[in-house]
């Protein structure tokens, strides 16, 4: 399966695709964009299984990937992983169709959770 | 919190929100809260994130010598002892992202109430932050885990 990791920051990647393997979603393909514009590309080209996603990104952040994702009708697991969780953004993230959003810092054990049933 | 959040807020919850990094995501037992200071120490490099709503405006940020940046870098990728240094432009993500994901804690533990709250990317610049009249400052020095760092909150005198 492939799963796309969607994060400005090349170390918040590697932390992403350090914990997926951690979880046991080590055999997975991963492949990486540092902004929603990359990202698109991508999962356009790539038809991923899961996406993972920071919310805060320059050029184009994660809620607008999400909604250029609904907008193409382009229609897979999407899940927020990022910094901020408030009540408010998770309703947000929601209402546009998001599977979960994680806060970080986040352990194996909560991508488990979240991931089993995406995954399996 | 229903009403502005004080500048001593602030400064606790952003060591409470580095205690709780310091155990998940750095693999350290926790964070000390070592003491207050008056100014930001030099020779320092710094990591600052924004937060900002109509009900505040702060800056959060956390400075620490290199040799610290490298430590806080290398904890949170959970790099082995044996493995070389990282290099200045991947130990700047790396702080970047501390201070990024100890501003998200923040923000939720603060900010919750306020709706209009948002969060900039985080600024790594090799050098100090100094403060001006036009904000308050609380600089404290803590551990996380065996790495000694300084936290930094600037708040606007009119949030």
């Amino acid at each position: 399966m492939k799963i796309v990791v969607v994060d400005d920051s090349k170390t918040m990647r590697m932390i992403v695709k350090r914990t997926l393997r951690q979880a046991g979603f080590g055999d997975h393909e991963v492949l990486e964009a540092g902004n929603g514009i990359e990202a698109l590309e991508i999962i356009k080209s790539s038809t991923p299984n899961l996406i993972l996603c920071d919310w805060n990104m320059p050029e184009m952040n994660g809620l607008e990937l999400l909604q250029a994702l609904n907008s193409a009708g382009i229609k897979t697991n999407f899940g927020f992983v990022t910094s901020e969780g408030t009540p408010e953004m998770r309703q947000v993230a929601e209402e546009h169709g998001a599977l979960f959003l994680i806060s970080k810092p986040f352990s194996a054990e909560t991508f488990q959770e979240h991931f089993n049933s995406v995954l399996s | 919190m229903s009403e502005a959040a004080s500048l001593e807020d602030w400064m606790n919850a952003a060591v409470a929100s580095a205690e709780e990094l310091a155990t998940v995501a750095l693999g350290f037992d926790g964070a000390t809260f070592v003491g207050k200071r008056e100014h930001m120490p030099s020779n320092v490099k710094s990591a600052l994130v924004a937060l900002v709503g109509d009900n505040a405006s702060v800056q959060l940020g956390l400075a620490g010598t290199d040799e610290v940046c490298q430590k806080l870098a290398r904890a949170l990728l959970a790099m082995n002892p044996e493995e070389a240094d990282l290099p200045d432009d991947d130990v700047a993500d790396a702080v970047g992202e501390v201070i990024n994901i100890v501003a998200g804690q923040v923000k939720r533990i603060i900010g919750g109430p306020d709706s209009t709250m948002k969060m900039g990317l985080p600024l790594f610049v090799h050098g100090r932050f100094e403060s001006s009249e036009q904000v308050e400052t609380a600089i404290a020095d803590i551990n996380i885990g065996p790495v000694p760092i300084t936290l930094l909150v600037l708040k606007n005198h009119s949030s």
